[in-house]
């Protein structure tokens, strides 16, 4: 009943799907990652505290992150028409793709650099480290396990807005979910492609933790 | 000859504000000399620390003056600040060691910062493990080295900068004894080796008896109490100083009983039986509530209680036979 030519479609799905979720997971680290440093520093017992910088970073994360990724994705996909020319694909969806993350990450840098001990950061300061010192040299190294672990749940995430993109003609699995799977009430590859999307998702936090006891120096 | 290297005046330190405002450190003034260790007791919330963190600003005064190695803190910016912290070691009583470099690399890392070649910081991590007696740990992260080897490499890394002064903010209250014994007989000798000022933190009197020459003991935002250890621990002028003086073992209020005396052994003859002889010469018996003596060097160091008897000429014989033996006695006044 399933063809050559659906499992051929599939394989592009699946590959669609990783490279939505990597990408995405990507970008959003390159403005997340900065961003949630950023909240910590500012903070008002951060090791630079700027109130202005607190606040104002602090209120755009909780905008962007209370829109539902549907509205923001059919929002901002105009703007990748701007950028790539088209709002179709599985490139024009890592414009909102990043966009919508990119906050969500920050929030998940945030919670790992607070983790880190004050005393260490206090021991830091007494020997001379400027705040850009305790924040790359200390902060983040101390804080690795916890952001592995946390990149995982980022990419979980982002591999669930990825599959909405069937409604827009995103690609990968989650489209092929929505076209033949809700549209044409074909059960079965509803079935297969959630399946899959399990699969993946199982995968990712199975590397994303086995990353994480790897690196952490504090188990041993 | 007084060489003030770290000089604290009027200083104070308020933390909140109007109702909630809290006095952590009222009209404190401090002078402490180079190549001393100078103890700082106190019970917890005496401001023990917050006084320790004025020294290398790492909490900023709300008024007064810190001047330190001849600089004067509380004017300096925060990148002059920074140098000047390179020149003030501090170890922790959590240690505070970077969990996931290695101690090695912990012992480098005030020496990355400022710009020491990679090379050369390497080296230098290398021999003050060795100082400290941990070279076989170098390439153990913390959560592999017992409590006594995280101190140890705190301290080596706290010295990585060549400070002149070592702060030590409650450094052995996470140890056990024996820990505790060696890391404050690193710390003197480290005293004597480097010539090293060294302030220590402390709510233990023995740790200050221990290794420190001068000692101030706060209560409650001040300084009640400031001089020579032998001195405060012989005759202790403040209630705070009795008290921590007192308390150096685990005893009730039996202490505060009336008749009951403190005598202090300061380095007299340890193979003299002073409390038998004292019982067979006077025909008195004491009764010993308490006694915490070592002997160092042939000498004791340390003090008793004695409950005495009743009765003014036999109490009178006794402490005239003390004092004919050149040691120091007291009423312990009841304070409860």
């Amino acid at each position: 009943m399933l063809s050559l030519e659906f499992w051929r479609m599939l394989g592009k799905g699946v590959l669609e799907t990783l490279y939505m979720t990597l990408g995405g997971t990507l970008l959003a680290y390159i403005l997340g990652l900065p961003m949630g440093l950023l909240l910590v520093t500012s903070a008002p017992n951060g090791v630079k505290p700027n109130k202005p910088v607190f606040m104002v970073l602090g209120t755009i994360v909780n905008m962007v992150r209370s829109v539902p990724f549907v509205i923001l994705m059919v929002a901002v996909l105009p703007l990748s028409r701007i950028i790539f020319g088209t709002s179709l694909g599985s490139t024009a969806m890592l414009v909102p793709l990043f966009l919508g993350a990119a906050p969500f990450v920050a929030r998940l840098v945030e919670s790992s650099a607070l983790e880190v001990d004050n005393g260490v950061i206090e021991a830091a300061r007494s020997m001379g480290a400027t705040p850009l010192q305790i924040v790359l040299r200390v902060i983040l190294p101390e804080a690795l396990p916890s952001l592995i672990t946390g990149s995982a749940i980022a990419v979980t995430t982002i591999l669930g807005y990825s599959a909405m993109s069937g409604f827009t003609g995103g690609g990968g699995i989650g489209d092929i979910a929505i076209r033949y799977g809700y549209y044409r009430y074909e059960t079965d590859i509803m079935l297969i492609c959630a399946a899959l999307l399990v699969v993946i998702v199982q995968l990712m936090q199975a590397v994303g933790n086995g990353l994480s006891r790897k690196s952490d120096k504090r188990i041993r | 000859m007084a060489d003030t290297i770290i000089d604290i005046k009027g200083l104070c330190k308020v933390f909140g504000e109007g109702d909630k405002a809290v006095h952590a450190l009222s009209d404190v003034d401090l002078q402490i000399e180079r190549g001393e260790i100078f103890g700082l007791i106190g019970l917890s919330g005496a401001g023990k620390s917050t006084l320790v963190r004025c020294v290398n600003l790492l909490e900023r005064p709300s008024s007064g003056s810190v001047c330190v190695l001849g600089h004067e803190l509380t004017a300096m910016s925060e990148a002059e600040l920074r140098i000047m912290r390179r020149r003030i070691g501090m170890i922790f009583q959590q240690f505070n060691l970077l969990a996931q470099r290695t101690a090695l690399e912990n012992v480098m890392f005030p020496l990355l910062i400022a710009k020491t070649p990679k090379r050369e910081a390497r080296e230098k991590a290398s021999k003050l493990l060795a100082l400290v007696d941990v070279a076989d740990k170098a390439s153990a992260y913390p959560a592999q080295l017992s409590g006594g080897q995280k101190q140890r490499v705190a301290i080596a890394r706290a010295l990585a900068a060549d400070p002149e002064i070592l702060l030590c903010d409650e450094a052995t209250s996470a140890l056990d004894p024996a820990n505790t014994a060696s890391v404050l007989k690193l710390l003197s000798e480290l005293n004597r080796k480097l010539g090293v000022t060294i302030v220590v933190i402390t709510h233990e009197m023995k740790v200050i008896e221990q290794i420190c020459q001068r000692v101030a003991i706060l209560d409650d935002s001040r300084v009640v109490e400031l001089g020579a250890v032998e001195e405060v621990f012989r005759r202790p002028k403040s209630k705070m100083g009795r008290k921590l003086v007192l308390s150096g073992g685990e005893r009730g209020e039996r202490d505060s009983a009336k008749g009951c005396f403190r005598i202090v052994f300061n380095g007299e003859e340890a193979t003299k039986p002073v409390v038998s002889e004292l019982v067979l010469l006077t025909g008195n018996s004491v009764n010993i509530l308490f006694a915490d003596t070592k002997s160092i060097g042939g000498r004791v160091y340390g003090q008793m209680l004695l409950d005495l008897p009743e009765g003014a000429a036999a109490r009178a014989q006794i402490l005239g036979y003390l004092d004919e033996q050149g040691i120091f006695c007291e009423e312990v006044e009841s304070d409860a």
